[in-house]
């Protein structure tokens, strides 16, 4: 019995852009360059029961591309703007032990050059899978990514592609990500500090 | 011919039941596969059928950081036939996961080890499971050895042919001969071997082939789940794939005081592990009063090396 129900929601491609053609000084918010406005579309959206009732709401899934466009923002778009890693509230406590090292690395893009120009980012369609506990009631969710974020930098061009699942845990009404399987390849003369391929596919 | 509906529901299966493994034997580890091998019939697994049970125990949520604390899972094998409620714990392994280092180590308790049954006196730690079930044996587990025992995973001689067939059997690299056709049927030469599942019961199960007898099976025990891990891992899914498992192993397995996240976490833990990085070993035990096994001078130490860190640094 499958117990799975794919929902078509959007077809289209997209993601989000970044706008701003400043010049930006990490050491001065004010020039920096503008943030990307960040929206995902949802691509298949499955759902796998464990008991006979669980249908996909739309407000998990809405849930769920807002959570993904929130770490995308904090772990990439931020850091490359110059401002701090802030990834630390969008994790369960379980997986903040394992944002470090090569987690780290996979799942943010801390310590590359500060941009110079807009941060663009753009994706496909973000394939999620809902897991509903025996009330139907979402309780897990991965969410698939093929995301790409292009910038300039003092350094020259940064162009990041990442790849890979977010597993995420609702906690009340927000939706955490619990655990990851990343890979990440940098490229540009901007990423030269930086890891070029990084992939975190064990834990968790 | 096989239709392409077949052979990808073959495909599913096999999934899923892989997936039942990997909680079972790993979640950490081990080797539950233990005590069905004293049963001498065996029932047919039906579709859907209970492969384990998997209860989380009141000291769970105590650990104290999590994703970094160590993790310990006790893995059961029970007497029980079917149609029976109480049973004792025939097969018992405490695994220890360090998540950070990704090491783990499987103690594998013989079945008559003389312990502290709370509030029942002292007595072999099998009966504990018939006394209170598995949150008792998780006390008194936890206390013979110094640890806090979160979850405890039980099956039986059903679910363990089940999962193996499921799985369309297991390859199993034999390193001492393991023969003894009079009673449990064992009968495999050094080398590798492809075993379904009564093949991998009759590895398990045998104990009168080998002078050490119970300590020499419950070793083998752990390390056939150690090679199906390994096996395993080959195929090993991704947190979507994970997800969709998880769905189906709610109709073979039966969770107590459990909640999706926490099985999530003890699948992808399970997963992670290499069985390279597993330590299996008996607890050192010698003749005890009457029938009961004692624990010797040794295993206080190597109790208290495990306990810190499930990983063993002196032993």
């Amino acid at each position: 019995m499958k117990a799975t129900v794919a929902l078509l929601l959007c077809a289209g491609f997209l993601a989000a852009c970044g706008s701003g053609d400043k010049k930006t000084d990490a050491k001065n918010p004010e020039s920096r360059a503008p943030a990307a406005k960040i929206k995902f579309a949802a691509g298949d959206v499955k759902v796998v029961r464990t008991g006979s009732t669980g249908e996909a709401n739309l407000s998990d899934v809405d849930a769920l591309l807002a959570a993904t466009a929130s770490y995308v923002r904090q772990a990439s778009v931020n850091p490359l703007r110059g401002e701090p890693l802030r990834i630390s509230d969008l994790l369960t406590a379980s997986a903040r032990p394992n944002a470090v090292g090569h987690g780290r690395d996979a799942l943010t893009d801390a310590g590359i050059s500060s941009a110079t120009g807009s941060v663009e980012v753009s994706s496909a369609p973000l394939p999620i899978t809902i897991l509903t506990d025996t009330t139907g009631a979402a309780a897990l969710a991965t969410v698939t990514i093929d995301i790409t974020i292009s910038t300039q930098t003092k350094k020259g061009a940064v162009k990041i592609h990442r790849v890979g699942e977010l597993a995420f845990l609702r906690e009340g009404t927000t939706w955490l990500i619990d655990g990851w399987r990343l890979t990440v390849n940098r490229d540009g003369k901007g990423t030269s500090r930086s890891p070029k391929t990084t992939s975190s596919t064990k834990a968790p | 011919m096989p239709t392409r509906d077949s052979i990808f529901q073959h495909s599913i299966r096999r999934l899923v039941t892989g997936f039942a493994f990997v909680i079972l034997a790993l979640a950490l580890g081990t080797g539950g596969l233990a005590a069905w091998w004293l049963k001498t019939g065996r029932m047919p697994i039906a579709a859907g059928a209970t492969y384990m049970t998997i209860t989380k125990t009141t000291s769970a949520d105590s650990t104290p950081t999590p994703g970094i604390a160590p993790i310990f899972v006790l893995v059961v094998g029970t007497d029980a036939r079917s149609g029976e409620t109480v049973a004792r714990a025939d097969a018992i392994h405490l695994i220890g996961v360090n998540p950070l280092s990704g090491q783990a180590t499987m103690l594998n308790i013989p079945r008559d080890t003389g312990a502290q049954i709370p509030g029942h006196g002292t007595d072999k730690i099998n009966s504990a499971m018939s006394a209170g079930g598995a949150q008792l044996l998780a006390e008194a587990v936890g206390n013979l050895v110094g640890v806090k025992v979160s979850f405890v995973i039980t099956t039986d001689f059903d679910g363990f042919i089940g999962m193996v067939n499921g799985l369309g059997g297991v390859n199993i690299n034999v390193i001492s001969r393991n023969v003894d056709r009079q009673y449990s049927g064992a009968n495999f030469e050094i080398g590798n071997t492809h075993m379904n599942g009564a093949q991998a019961l009759a590895f398990s199960r045998n104990r009168n082939g080998f002078p050490s007898g119970d300590l020499k099976r419950s070793e083998n025990q752990g390390y056939f789940i150690l090679q199906a891990l390994a096996q395993l891992r080959a195929d090993n899914p991704g947190p979507t794939a994970t997800l969709g498992l998880l769905g189906n192993l709610g109709r073979h397995a039966r969770l107590v005081n459990i909640g999706w996240a926490d099985a999530y976490r003890l699948g992808r833990l399970g997963l992670s592990l290499d069985p390279q990085n597993v330590r299996n070993l008996v607890i050192p035990v010698g003749s005890g009063v009457g029938s009961r096994l004692a624990l010797l001078g040794t295993a206080r130490d190597l109790f208290n090396d495990f306990a810190d860190d499930a990983v063993l640094q002196r032993h």
